[in-house]
């Protein structure tokens, strides 16, 4: 279990060592594609739970083993997001250049203060959810009222951490579109985890093989909407991910989670089984964090990937830690 | 003139364990007429699946690529329209009424396919002169074998224990 520790120790020390001798824009990108990641898929546990609570189902008592534990990292991330405060000013141009956002906006809105209000806001009210939603036979109105603050929540953050960092440019699809995929990350991640039972694996993998239709439809629907509209406002947002191979790096991100997992999900006996779902799961969760490379990391170039890769480890060492040591928990050890 | 023997029984289980005996007894023409879908009893009766999925794919896949094509033709060679500069052969465009039309025609064959597995559609079938065998559709479970070398008799040997509701003779 050494390399557990030390893998994502050597590589936090790396990202503290570029943080003093390099400080550099790539550094933030890298930390935010990396703590997107792991987020997501503690927040799409966090929404599944609570649609589970509120509609009922065999299915959420077979996958609670593993959504509770990844729901239950939430309030980290309270700490995993400060790097991300002295990183704002390489990340979003509107704090240096409050006329990159709509006039008005920017001292209204768009301003470091009002980001950090409503990073926290989102994230101490995600945590509190967590820890209501985590145990079984929560109450079904705080997983409705929950549901109703994660569909704000899940855009605000969206538009503030991600979109904002492309000046005027909105996209109204966009918190929806990363809702989805979080579940669809947290789906992944049971599969991945092998915690429900083999008879039961058939209702993950329709759950798996919709999330993938969904989280295909809605990043499809934003793309075909730009292009059709064709609007100097809107197209510099895929202009600038389709420039020079970064249009590649969302082909293999779109092979992996939704080409390879439709055709797989497709067959009836491979989506009922486990190892089956495992390998689709492991191959999603890669095809996702590419997705948000390729969301984040164009503008910052290469160095913002290098550091993406070394963030991922640095902040998984920590999650799946907890993750893990809560899995004992459900497992009675 | 076919000889068909029914059997009824009042539960699935019962019906899974006499199909698999009559599938070991190596008898022929073994079908069964259940109210709902029992787990496992197509491999009970000895049963190989039936190739409507491929057909669906193939059919939804053949669509597809014939969706794209008339599209493209339209817009290409047809119709060519400027439509904001756009290129004429956009796929952007192209790729959403594929998929629909794919699943639509996927859907139509796997219907065609119910049909035709079924023998549908059909005048007249004699087990509807059976006595009782309205509750195949209710609470009763047949199971019927299709072979002229099994008689009454060997039938009955052979699900010895299972106690039939009734057996009867068709044809």
């Amino acid at each position: 279990m050494t390399w557990r520790v030390l893998g994502p120790a050597v590589a936090a020390a790396a990202l503290l060592g570029w943080a003093v001798l390099a400080p550099s824009a790539a550094l933030g990108a890298g930390w935010l594609i990396a703590m997107l990641f792991w987020l997501g898929i503690a927040l799409g546990a966090l929404a599944l739970l609570a649609v589970g609570t509120l509609t009922g189902g065999r299915w959420l008592a077979a996958m609670r083993p593993g959504l509770a534990p990844a729901a239950a990292t939430v309030p980290a991330f309270l700490l995993v997001g400060l790097p991300l405060l002295p990183a704002m000013r390489g990340l979003y141009p509107w704090v240096t250049q409050p006329e990159a956002a709509a006039p008005g906006v920017a001292a209204l809105y768009l301003n470091p203060a009002g980001w950090l209000l409503r990073s926290a806001l989102a994230l101490a009210g995600w945590s509190v959810l967590a820890l209501l939603l985590r145990r079984d036979g929560a109450p079904r109105l705080v997983a409705a009222l929950g549901l109703c603050f994660h569909a704000v929540a899940v855009s605000m953050v969206g538009m503030d951490w991600v979109v904002s960092a492309t000046p005027r440019f909105v996209s109204t699809a966009f918190g929806t579109a990363l809702a989805v995929t979080q579940m669809f990350a947290a789906l992944a991640w049971v599969a991945v985890l092998r915690v429900v039972p083999a008879a039961r694996a058939a209702d993950l993998g329709a759950l798996l093989l919709a999330a993938t239709l969904g989280t295909l439809y809605l990043g499809f629907a934003q793309y075909l909407v730009i292009w059709y509209g064709n609007l100097p406002a809107q197209v510099p947002w895929y202009v600038a991910r389709q420039a020079s191979w970064w249009g590649w790096l969302d082909g293999a991100a779109v092979a992996l989670s939704a080409l390879l997992p439709f055709g797989v999900l497709l067959r009836q006996r491979w989506r009922a089984d486990p190892g089956a779902l495992q390998r689709v799961g492991g191959a999603v969760l890669v095809g996702l964090l590419l997705h948000l490379a390729w969301l984040v990391a164009p503008g910052h170039g290469l160095a913002a990937l290098l550091a993406a890769g070394l963030a991922v480890v640095a902040i998984g060492g920590g999650w799946l830690a907890l993750a893990d040591r809560r899995l004992g928990d459900a497992h009675g050890r | 003139m076919s000889h068909l023997l029914l059997a009824e029984f009042a539960d699935p289980d019962t019906l899974l364990t006499a199909a698999r005996r009559a599938r070991d007894a190596r008898m022929a023409g073994l079908d069964a007429y259940v109210p709902f879908h029992v787990e496992g009893l197509p491999e009970a009766l000895g049963l190989r699946p039936p190739a409507l999925r491929e057909a669906m794919l193939l059919s939804g896949l053949a669509t597809a690529v014939l969706a794209f094509a008339v599209q493209w033709f339209s817009a290409v060679q047809d119709y060519p329209l400027n439509l904001g500069s756009r290129p004429l052969g956009s796929w952007q465009a192209f790729v959403i009424p594929c998929f629909e039309i794919g699943v639509l025609a996927a859907g139509f064959a796997g219907l065609a396919g119910l049909l035709r597995g079924a023998g549908l559609p059909r005048p007249h079938q004699p087990l509807f002169a059976v006595p009782g065998f309205e509750r195949a559709s209710q609470d009763r479970f047949f199971l019927a074998v299709d072979d002229p070398a099994v008689g009454r008799q060997r039938l009955q040997e052979a699900l010895d224990g299972l106690a039939p509701l009734s057996l009867h003779e068709v044809g």
